[in-house]
């Protein structure tokens, strides 16, 4: 896996303007990574579920952004999300559906799981929480997977 | 794009209308809108939709008649901006 350096870019995640930025961001990478439509909008929609949560569960921090190629001549976007907030005490139980802390639907975590194809979460209590999310571009059967 | 903030807040509005005893249906959603949100885990119940704007107004019993193609209204992929 190689990382092509001129496609890697951070942006901070402090407010709702930088919400908008980081999904602009993203859907106008993977616009020009020959994304079909549907998983241009599951990453900008990921990006904006796990921005969101930076910003108000781990009180700010920022998104790497980065283009990958795996063997098959795919490409794949990876975000990593990360803050120095409180960190999540059980991942387990903030990643089931309808969990959350917030008042919100708590779909966001457990949902943007499901429309990547890679996630991971790394969080210290105490330190803080990254967020890795990668989505691979599907082979052009149709354009639109 | 609709995350689950944006559907909360539909819901919200569509409930609010529901208050005053107005129904609310949501028109012009992109397939790959619909898809995304489903795959998040976001059925939006109670949130009424309708491909288009004539398909909602159908189900008060008004008809609209389409003078002119409005894509925009139809929530079609091709258009993305």
């Amino acid at each position: 896996m190689s990382t092509d350096e001129r496609t890697s870019f951070r942006l901070p995640v402090r407010n709702d303007a930088d919400l908008m930025t980081v999904r602009q961001r993203v859907r106008g990478l993977s616009q020009e990574q020959g994304f079909g439509l549907v998983q241009q909008t599951k990453l900008v929609t990921a990006a904006s579920e796990l921005a969101r949560n930076t910003l108000i569960h781990g009180g700010g921090g920022s998104v790497t952004v980065e283009l990958s190629t795996d063997g098959d001549g795919r490409t794949g976007i990876t975000l990593v999300f990360s803050d120095e907030g409180p960190g999540i005490p059980d991942i387990a139980l903030a990643l089931r559906d309808g969990y959350s802390t917030a008042g919100g639907l708590g779909m966001g975590l457990s949902g943007s799981k499901r429309l990547v194809d890679d996630f991971e979460v790394e969080t210290t209590p105490g330190e803080g929480t990254a967020v890795t999310a990668t989505l691979w571009s599907g082979p052009p059967l149709n354009g639109r997977r | 794009m609709v995350d689950s903030f944006l559907a909360r807040v539909l819901a919200e509005l569509a409930a609010g209308a529901r208050l005053l005893a107005a129904q609310a249906v949501l028109v012009g959603m992109r397939p790959s809108v619909a898809i995304t949100l489903v795959e998040l885990g976001l059925a939006l119940p109670g949130l009424d939709t309708a491909r288009t704007v004539s398909e909602a107004a159908a189900r008060f019993g008004i008809e609209i008649r389409d003078t002119a193609p409005r894509t925009a209204a139809r929530g079609t992929d091709w258009n993305e901006t």
